[in-house]
């Protein structure tokens, strides 16, 4: 039991992903489509931030040439691996760009065609 | 100099693009001729880059000086060197056809940022092809998306919703190639790829190997409209303005399908593969259905371009179906690389000199074009007659290869997908070139203008000499396949 | 000379034929000469450099891009070079009687529809042989839709989707050759070998890719691309298109399958079985057809099985047969489709029925239609008459049979129209060599009647004879009877 919560980061890596994935395909709406999106690219994040988290010192020992995160609690030396964290800036960034550039599109499409419903511009094209 | 220009060949445009928006508070003018010399540039330091590099080696350059496997590594080997090779000789073709289409398609204010985004698209493929590190590949395939999903929309009006559907599908693929490398580093803790590459070795049975890869696959599968997962291609070709379709056709395509080469022979490897069959067998299924699939659809289309594009969906597959046959899979794969570069090249700027020309989009308009305007129609039938395989085209090279790697692997239903494919092809191109050539009457009218024609006349008549040309110049694909460690 | 020089002299021609294409006379000058100098290309080479090589580059390993002059390639390019004189004079008269249209893209085809002829001739392995055989239907497309006419439009769509699905047959089965052997080199007396099934199987294949030699069920192709001009139809059927198809299956029974394997498989009878049932089927269709052009379209059919007939036996004679039928049947042939065609440039009939008392006036004409039409039913003093000859020397009552019901179905339909041109009224009256443009058509029918009828004298012309029995002795080596 306590296995399974214990990994209470990585469920909500999973159902995020799943919410994501049915918000950004399945939605009619365009606006919802990119909130979909967002909460997909979020939920990747999750996973890079919990993958980080590689362990306590004693059992893993330090990486050679990796920067290692520390702090001091009662007994243990907790680390945490940089790099993810650094991907992750760099995704938050990226996914950032993506959503303006969504939401300019969909603002230009609101302009021309009255609508964000996706079966109704369908007929559009 | 010499191991600068990895950097190099991709920052001159990204540099650029920033001028370009700089300039355009002075000038609307600038924009073509900065893009022309950069994509010029970029295509001599290519070429460059391909002739100093042996069999085997490797430029190596390291980024801010950090050590790989630590820092990002740009590494480009042989196969890096022809794919940049490739999308800057698209780049620079595409962006001297595109003056005149931009003229007048888009709007004149916008055209700065028209070529903005064009050298951004230009800089993010470049760097695909160099880079050596797996997030790093993410970020510049993330760069050239979100400018083709601008580039697109430009076009205004339905082009709004083709870009849309593009960047829905094309952002959930790029995630899914992000999951890819989450998994990835989680199994391995590197993101350079020839350090993956070593450390994936002794963890091949890992479910989260295995598992990377899927999603890999499956990301790249959306961006390069490998079927089913095409739905966005047609209507974001058919809609966006005609250079755009030219560039993203050929370069960008391009670069997608050689990010999955990259990670499945550089970075799994074959012997990933050999141990786990079932996901080659997969892949090569989902290959052959698309190229099927692709190919009914091409004949069922009523426009021009939709029609190119679903043939590219065809072509798309071949390119994933060779991955999975062996040596010869990977001499038909990287030639395809350029051949249907090449002929899909011509196609789209003869169809979008068309819409330029005469405004018309569908196949059963161009009656009689074939003597109206007889050099634009040639480039059109001598790229088609190659899409169908007929020797000694370009075509008919990757044809060969395929079917040599068919029989060479023992899978012969594949002979059978290639064949049929080839007749399918037959049907729906030749009913383009009769109606050009066979059926109607017009008058003899202007040519398309110099910057239009001549690049698209000049892919023609290579799209079928390359057929004769790759014989002498086989060498490349030897390095290459040498150079992934294949034989 | 090497082989490569008769295949660069026509790619040059055509391109120059394109390049002057705002000049008609000029362009077809370039026509003529160009077929000249092929003619005496290949002349000088089967003179001089009989089983010359020239390997231009390699394709994969064991495949080289690579032309040998061998005799038997060496029939097949005379025959189609000396046609292709007489048909490109021709054509000029005719394409500009009936002022036709897009006269550039017709003379440039042409010329490129002879070079891949000379390809297919000159090849030196399967790989070769297969891409200039898929070139020339490619080149031969916009001949045949020349018209541009719904009718020639759907004739080009059935061209094709005979001839390419076939070509892909012939890659399959190329490439399976390969596979099993590590070489596609013809070999005379044959190189393939392998498990007896998968061999079978290559065989049917490459048959299925012999479309080109239109034996039935793949025969439709043939009769409906007759709504192209008389000079293209004489192109089909005389000097490359059919003559590729037929000379391929030569080439493969005697150079990749040799006489001992297709006897120890019983292709051989196979492929009798096919050419017998064509010969006979194609003539009782011939003899309800009306249109005069789509007759001879028959007629060529039924000598076309002969020769595979002819080849099938597997014996001396029967290949000798064969071999001189090429020749033999093209001046034959082109000879009624000039006729053909002369009669609807000149009198604008095209039915047999119109055709009543036309010979009183076309008396060239009629004369040479007649010296084909003896020719065709095997009958002396032409030609025709030495290739049957041969067949009845191999002694094979079957292969006796179908030829003699065959040439008595031959007189059947060709005959009455001689009968009828010279001996009924009506019809009207027409100015044969009236015009000079008329000329151009009459001379050269004339011609290849003659040259028919001098073949039959005199076989050794051209080297013709003495290379097919060449050919003969590298098949049969030491065995020959």
């Amino acid at each position: 039991m306590v296995d399974i919560l214990g990994y209470y980061n990585y469920w909500g890596f999973v159902i995020l992903l799943a919410i994501g994935l049915y918000g950004a395909l399945a939605c009619e709406n365009l606006f919802k489509k990119m909130v979909g999106l967002s909460i997909f690219q979020t939920a990747i994040f999750l996973l890079f931030i919990s993958i980080a988290d590689v362990g306590t010192f004693e059992t893993l020992g330090l990486k050679s040439g990796t920067a290692p995160i520390f702090w001091e609690e009662i007994h243990e030396y907790r680390y945490v691996n940089p790099v993810p964290h650094v991907l992750v800036l760099t995704g938050i960034v990226v996914a950032a760009a993506t959503l303006a550039v969504g939401l300019a599109l969909i603002i230009r499409i609101y302009r021309e065609y009255g609508t964000l419903n996706e079966e109704e511009l369908r007929w559009e094209l | 100099m010499i191991e600068h220009l990895p950097v190099l060949a991709v920052a001159v445009s990204l540099l650029g693009s920033f001028t370009v928006v700089l300039t355009s508070l002075y000038t609307r003018k600038a924009g073509y001729p900065l893009s022309l010399s950069i994509t010029f540039i970029q295509l001599v330091m290519a070429v460059v880059i391909l002739m100093n590099i042996n069999s085997g080696g490797a430029i190596s350059y390291w980024l801010g000086g950090w050590r790989p496997p630590w820092g990002i590594e740009y590494r480009v080997d042989i196969l890096g060197a022809y794919v940049l090779v490739i999308v800057t000789i698209f780049s620079f073709l595409a962006t001297v056809y595109a003056r005149k289409t931009v003229e007048k398609e888009i709007d004149p204010e916008k055209q700065p940022y028209f070529y903005t985004l064009w050298l951004l698209l230009v800089s993010g493929m470049a760097g695909v092809a160099v880079t050596g590190d797996l997030f790093n590949l993410f970020v510049f395939l993330e760069i050239a998306s979100l400018a083709t999903y601008a580039l697109i929309a430009m076009a205004g009006k339905r082009a709004l919703i083709a870009s849309f559907n593009y960047l829905v599908l094309g952002a959930v693929g790029i995630s899914f190639y992000l999951l890819g490398t989450a998994f990835l580093y989680a199994a391995t803790g590197t993101l350079n790829m020839l350090d993956a590459r070593a450390l994936l070795t002794l963890i091949y049975d890992s479910r989260i190997v295995q598992l990377s890869f899927v999603f890999y696959f499956i990301g790249l599968a959306m961006k390069m409209a490998l079927f089913p997962f095409h739905v966005w291609q047609p209507n974001a070709y058919e809609h966006s303005p005609s250079a755009v379709t030219v560039i993203i056709s050929t370069a960008l395509a391009k670069v997608n399908a050689y990010a999955l080469f990259r990670l499945i022979f550089s970075v799994y490897t074959v012997k990933f593969f050999q141990n786990y069959g079932t996901i080659f067998e997969l892949t090569a299924i989902v290959a052959s259905a698309g190229i099927i699939a692709g190919s009914v659809l091409a004949i069922m289309e009523r426009s021009l371009k939709k029609m190119l594009a679903y043939s590219s969906v065809a072509n798309v597959g071949y390119i994933v179906l060779a991955f999975t046959l062996g040596k010869w899979g990977i001499y038909a794969a990287a030639a395809h690389l350029l051949n249907h570069s090449l002929m899909k090249a011509a196609l789209f700027m003869v169809a979008g000199g068309f819409i330029y020309r005469l405004g018309v989009r569908r196949i059963d308009e161009l009656e009689g074009l074939g003597r109206a305007m007889p050099l634009s129609s040639a480039a059109f039938a001598m790229a088609a007659v190659s899409m169908i395989g007929i020797p000694p085209s370009a075509g008919f090279v990757t044809k060969l290869f395929i079917l040599l790697a068919s029989l060479d692997t023992g899978r012969f239903v594949f002979i059978a997908v290639m064949i049929a494919s080839s007749l399918l092809s037959l049907v729906y191109f030749w009913r383009v070139i009769e109606i050009l050539y066979m059926k109607g009457h017009r008058e003899r009218m202007d040519e398309l203008p110099a910057s239009m024609l001549y690049p698209a006349l000049i892919m023609g008549v290579l799209s079928i000499l390359a057929g004769i040309l790759w014989f002498f110049s086989i060498d490349i694909l030897d390095e290459i396949v040498i150079a992934l460690g294949v034989v | 000379m090497e082989p490569a020089f008769a295949l660069l002299v026509p790619f040059i021609g055509s391109l120059l034929i394109l390049i002057t294409g705002r000049y008609p006379d000029l362009r077809d000058t370039i026509s003529v000469i160009t077929a000249v100098i092929s003619f005496l290309v290949i002349l000088n080479i089967s003179g001089s450099s009989l089983n010359s090589e020239s390997v231009l580059f390699n394709i994969a390993p064991g495949i080289d891009f690579a032309f040998k002059a061998d005799p038997l390639g060496l029939v097949f390019a005379l025959t189609s070079s000396s046609l292709w004189i007489l048909v490109s004079i021709y054509s000029i008269g005719y394409m500009r009687t009936l002022k036709e249209h897009a006269q550039t893209r017709f003379f440039f085809c042409f010329a490129m529809s002879l070079f891949s002829a000379f390809g297919i001739a000159f090849a030196k392995n399967l790989i070769t042989f297969y891409i200039f055989y898929e070139l020339l239907t490619i080149f031969t497309y916009p001949l045949v839709a020349h018209e541009e006419s719904e009718e020639a439009r759907s004739a080009g769509r059935r061209y094709l989707a005979y001839l390419i699905p076939s070509g892909a047959s012939l890659l399959a089965a190329t490439l399976i050759t390969y596979w099993l052997t590590g070489t596609t080199d013809f070999t005379p007396g044959g190189f393939i070998l392998g498990d007896p099934e998968i061999v079978k199987l290559v065989f049917i294949l490459f048959l299925l890719g012999s479309a080109k030699s239109a034996f039935m069920p793949l025969h439709s192709w043939l009769p409906t691309a007759m709504v192209a001009p008389a000079p293209v139809s004489a192109l089909l059927h005389a000097v490359a298109v059919v003559k590729a198809g037929v000379f391929g299956v030569i080439r493969i029974v005697y150079y990749v399958y040799g006489v001992d394997l297709m006897k120890e498989l019983d292709l051989g009878v196979l492929l009798g079985i096919v050419a017998a049932f064509t010969v006979v089927m194609a003539n009782i269709l011939a003899i309800g057809e009306t249109n005069l052009k789509r007759r001879i379209a028959y007629s060529t059919m039924n000598q076309l099985s002969f020769i595979i007939l002819a080849a099938s036996l597997l014996h001396p004679y029967g290949f000798l047969a064969s071999v001189m039928h090429i020749p033999f049947h093209g001046y034959m042939k082109i000879t009624l489709f000039l006729c053909a065609g002369a009669i609807a440039a000149i009198a604008g009939k095209h039915e047999v029925h119109q055709l009543d008392g036309l010979g009183k006036s076309l008396k060239f004409t009629f004369g040479a239609f007649t010296v084909g039409a003896i020719g065709m039913s095997g009958l002396p003093p032409v030609a025709g008459f030495i290739s049957k000859w041969f067949v009845v020397l191999t002694g094979n009552i079957w292969a006796i049979a179908v030829i003699l019901i065959a040439s008595i179905l031959d007189v059947v339909y060709l005959f009455p129209i001689v009968r009828n041109g010279f001996f009924r009224d009506g019809g009207g009256s027409y100015n044969e060599l009236g015009g000079f443009l008329n000329r151009y058509m009459i001379v050269p029918l004339s011609i290849t009647a003659l040259f028919s009828i001098i073949l039959f004298m005199m076989p050794g012309l051209m080297h013709i004879s003495d290379l097919a029995s060449i050919a003969m002795q590298e098949v049969w080596g030491n065995e020959l009877p």
